[in-house]
């Protein structure tokens, strides 16, 4: 019942903000009651749940329970953060459609509908995508967004075709398990943005609406991740030299998205690029999982994804809380931020914590034994090197906040708590100071445009100047962050003339000159979440170790075997080479295929 | 007695060479919904009627937002690039061969959705490598019905939770490729804009003119200050101010009561705006020294 009610929330929460979309504040609402309504049904999946469609029945795991309500609420958190951020109307049908296509994913125990479900729930990513420039081709993120979408789709549609094993008319059907395995890891890389298909996840920022990373290189790709590792203990635990190529690539591929990924994050400038690079070196370790081959790698990688949607989701959370904050997601230009946002400099060190782990703790121990089991002993040193580099660029923005404040983060209001209608960033903000070269901050943007808001008679006329005021200061000097919730309060809180306010005006005057730590708050409370799970608190540990439906029904089934290969004659040379043996049936257990995973490849 | 299965894997690889070879977008349309219509047909001989039904629902909802899409933003598509007697030469060369090959022994399905399958897999391959999203998304949609009628051929008919499932990613799939054929959508009001990117003032103009080169309308210099009288100033009028000429022009005599003062204005605007130094976007955003 609880899955049925997922689903409903998700389908009629995607169609209903769709429709609504004209009407902005109906589109947020059925976006968060639709996102909340999911999180609430989420919380109950669990080993009991099941729905009957048809001849095939659906069944919760307690991973599969805890993964939709992380992703739901993790959905949840950016939506409230985006209400004051700036609402992006394809967010919520997005992540709304997206989740209830992984939901059926996670639950089915049938690759046949597991992966069409998959691909349908990427079919969602379209949404976010916007042409924001037209005269920009390569800010245009349209064809690389539908080259994806079809090759995701194609990719895992044909390894249904592998994994549901047909007879073949062929000596072997070795090359079929390597087309099928190479396809679901081309599936995963290309999502999620891994080296060398990073591009337009780099420019995401620009090709699509705000907040879109999460729906494109977070949630998504991890769904495909869990189903993808469903298969790669038993499957692809096969021992075969061109299986044992396709690994060394994927392994390669997630070397190189790991280390260039971060040192993509240390260099770069725009805040919203060091998130996306931060996300793809990040998704990396899936594909090392995926290459391990070994059960042993399965509930680590579990536990990594758990961590890594509600971390990652909480850094999106915090990039736009900071743009919000301060106007601005240059680096250059945020310095001394983290004086004015304490609350943010702790929620970015908490999510550095969430990611990264602690020694001895889950996150930790998981990303250490997806590396010891999927890369040979030269490569070990990855970890340290991925922990040095996540440190290095999670250091340099917390820098960056320490310096001394730049001219937009004095502008801006900061996290203290404010009382009064005039912020304290206006005593900056000098009138007819807006020449060549000066951005002024949210806060001044609102003084200035409430000049003409405070003198209308009503509440309803002061609302409708404000933001007419607020609109035409915001394109004046391109900085188009003054939204009518910020410039509201100065008429809202202002009454008129020989009047005072009344107490509920009053009131909603100071919750909305206090946005900025309002924001802070729910971004903390985000990444209290990550921090939970990333210690294995919440159940996360024991619901790793279950897995979804689909490890069940694939160690059921008997593994792959190859056939016997005849030696025509016995040489010396036959008997260096290991000579491939087929992996008994139902013994996909860490020993019995461990060995295959550490095999040096590269 | 040629089998109802034959005919509907010719009509999903005639669909599929119609939608890849049409210029006109009706006509794509009409090939996508034969095509994604004739597959489960081909697939599974005698499919429910539920299946059936869904399929067929599915089919022309993923049709509808297409041919929407396409109509609106008065888009065609680049059409074959070999001609459609080439590409038909192809199919049905494809067909043939998926027809006689037997990867698979004993198959699961009829060997018509196989020789279909292949098809609409080899005609969708060179366009998959367009520029054009419709073309590419086009393609892309046939390779999935594609795949998904090899699927049925080697491995058996579809459940009917995989029939839907199948159904919301044909949907999914063509909704996402109408999406982005007609997607323009500026950014929020509140969103950022970093240096070097036009506002959202920009991108309304660009909408009002769309054949405008960028050169000939460069941004105009914005005053320094809103003062509180523009401020009150009325949303038309602050509109027909900052409009470009064109803009103005076309958009007259679709309002006969403020038609000739928008042509008034037009005119006292010139032609061909003074060009704005191009480095004037960045200095505006360089962020001032901050003040000792």
């Amino acid at each position: 019942m609880s899955l049925l009610a997922f689903l409903a929330a998700c389908g009629i929460g995607a169609v209903a903000c769709l429709l609504a979309q004209p009407s902005a504040r109906i589109g947020r609402l059925a976006g968060i009651a639709g996102l909340l309504a999911a999180f609430v049904a989420a919380l109950f999946i669990g080993p009991t749940t099941h729905l009957a469609v048809g001849d095939v029945t659906l069944s919760g795991t307690a991973y599969a329970g805890l993964f939709l309500t992380c992703a739901a609420g993790s959905g949840l958190v950016l939506c409230v953060v985006a209400l004051a951020s700036g609402w992006p109307d394809e967010l919520a049908p997005a992540a709304l459609a997206s989740f209830a296509g992984l939901a059926v994913a996670l639950t089915a125990a049938e690759p046949g509908v597991s992966l069409p479900a998959a691909a349908a729930a990427t079919t969602a990513g379209a949404l976010v995508i916007v042409r924001v420039n037209p005269h920009r081709p390569e800010d245009d993120g349209r064809l690389a967004e539908i080259r994806t979408i079809g090759l995701v789709a194609a990719a895992l549609l044909l390894a249904v075709v592998a994994l549901l094993r047909p007879v073949w008319n062929g000596a072997s059907d070795t090359p079929v398990f390597v087309l099928a395995f190479l396809g679901l890891a081309l599936a995963l890389a290309v999502r999620g943005g891994a080296v060398p298909f990073h591009v337009p996840a780099a420019r995401l920022g620009r090709s699509a609406t705000a907040l879109a990373p999460a729906v494109l290189l977070i949630w998504l790709p991890a769904g495909l991740g869990i189903l993808v590792l469903s298969w790669s203990a038993t499957t692809f635990a096969i021992q075969s030299d061109w299986l044992t190529a396709g690994v060394a690539v994927v392994q390669a591929v997630a070397v190189a998205t790991i280390v260039l990924g971060a040192l993509a994050a240390l260099v770069h400038d725009e805040i919203d690029e060091v998130v996306a690079y931060s996300i793809v070196s990040d998704a990396g370790f899936v594909l090392l999982a995926l290459a391990a081959r070994t059960d042993a790698a399965a509930g680590p990688a579990r536990l990594w994804l758990l961590a890594f949607v509600a971390a990652k989701t909480g850094l999106i959370a915090w990039s736009a809380a900071v743009g919000r904050a301060f106007g601005t997601t240059n680096l250059d230009r945020l310095q001394g931020w983290l004086r004015r946002t304490p609350m943010l400099g702790l929620a970015l060190v908490a999510i550095a914590v969430a990611t990264l782990g602690w020694p001895g703790g889950a996150v930790y121990q998981a990303r250490s034994t997806l590396i010891q089991l999927a890369l040979p002993g030269a490569l070990q040193l990855l970890f340290g090197a991925a922990v040095v580099l996540s440190i290095a660029y999670y250091g340099r923005l917390l820098v960056v906040g320490l310096l001394s404040p730049s001219e937009e983060v004095w502008s801006a209001g900061g996290e203290l708590p404010r009382w009064s209608a005039r912020p304290s960033g206006a005593k900056r903000a000098v009138p007819g100071d807006t020449d060549e070269g000066t951005v002024i901050g949210p806060d001044a943007i609102g003084v200035d445009a409430g000049v003409g808001a405070v003198t209308t008679k009503t509440k309803r006329r002061g609302a409708r100047a404000a933001a007419a005021a607020a609109a035409a200061a915001a394109s004046m000097t391109q900085l188009e962050l003054a939204t009518v919730a910020e410039t509201t309060p100065m008429a809202v809180a202002t009454p008129p003339p020989g009047q005072e306010p009344s107490l509920r005006r009053r009131l909603a005057g100071i919750w909305r000159l206090n946005r900025t730590v309002e924001v802070s708050l729910v971004v903390l409370g985000g990444t209290a979440l990550a921090l939970a799970l990333a210690f294995g608190g919440l159940g996360a540990s024991a619901a790793s170790r279950s897995g979804i439906p689909l490890d069940t029904a694939t160690h059921a089934s008997p593994a792959p075997t190859l056939p016997p290969t005849p030696a025509p004659t016995p040489t010396p040379a036959a008997t260096l080479a290991p000579s491939p043996t087929p992996v008994p049936s139902g013994s996909a257990g860490p020993s019995g295929s461990a060995g295959s995973s550490t095999t040096p490849a590269l | 007695m040629i089998q109802l299965a034959v005919v509907a894997g010719v009509a999903a690889a005639l669909g599929g060479v119609v939608a890849l070879g049409a210029r006109d977008a009706r006509l794509v349309v009409v090939g996508l919904v034969v095509a994604m219509v004739a597959s489960p047909i081909a697939a599974a001989p005698v499919p429910t009627n539920l299946t059936l039904a869904f399929r067929i629902v599915g089919a022309v909802l993923a049709g509808y937002l297409l041919w929407v899409a396409a109509r609106s933003e008065g888009i065609s598509s680049e059409g074959s690039g070999i001609g459609i007697l080439a590409q038909l030469t192809v199919a049905g060369a494809a067909f043939v061969v998926g027809w006689i090959v037997a990867p698979v022994k004993p198959l699961a399905g009829p060997v018509a959705a196989q020789a279909a399958g292949l098809s609409l897999m080899v005609l969708a391959v060179a366009p998959a490598a367009s520029r054009d999203v419709f073309r590419v998304g086009t393609a892309l949609a046939l390779m999935t019905i594609g795949v998904s009628l090899l699927l049925q051929a080697w491995v058996g008919p579809a459940s009917g939770l995989e029939q839907i499932v199948l159904t919301a990613l044909m949907v999914g799939f063509v909704g996402a490729t109408s999406l982005l054929i007609s997607s323009f959508v500026p950014r929020p009001a509140n969103a950022l804009t970093r240096a070097g990117e036009p506002d959202t003032a920009d991108m309304a103009r660009e909408v009002a003119e769309p054949d405008a080169a960028p050169s000939q309308s460069p941004p105009e210099p914005k005053p320094a200050r809103l003062s509180a009288e523009k401020a009150r100033e009325p949303a038309p009028a602050r509109a027909r101010r900052t409009a470009s000429p064109r803009a103005l022009r076309q958009a007259a005599p679709r309002a006969p009561s403020d038609g000739e003062a928008a042509i008034d204005e037009a005119q006292a605007i010139p032609s061909q705006p003074p060009e704005a130094p191009v480095e004037s976007t960045v200095r505006r955003l360089r962020p001032r020294e901050p003040r000792r």
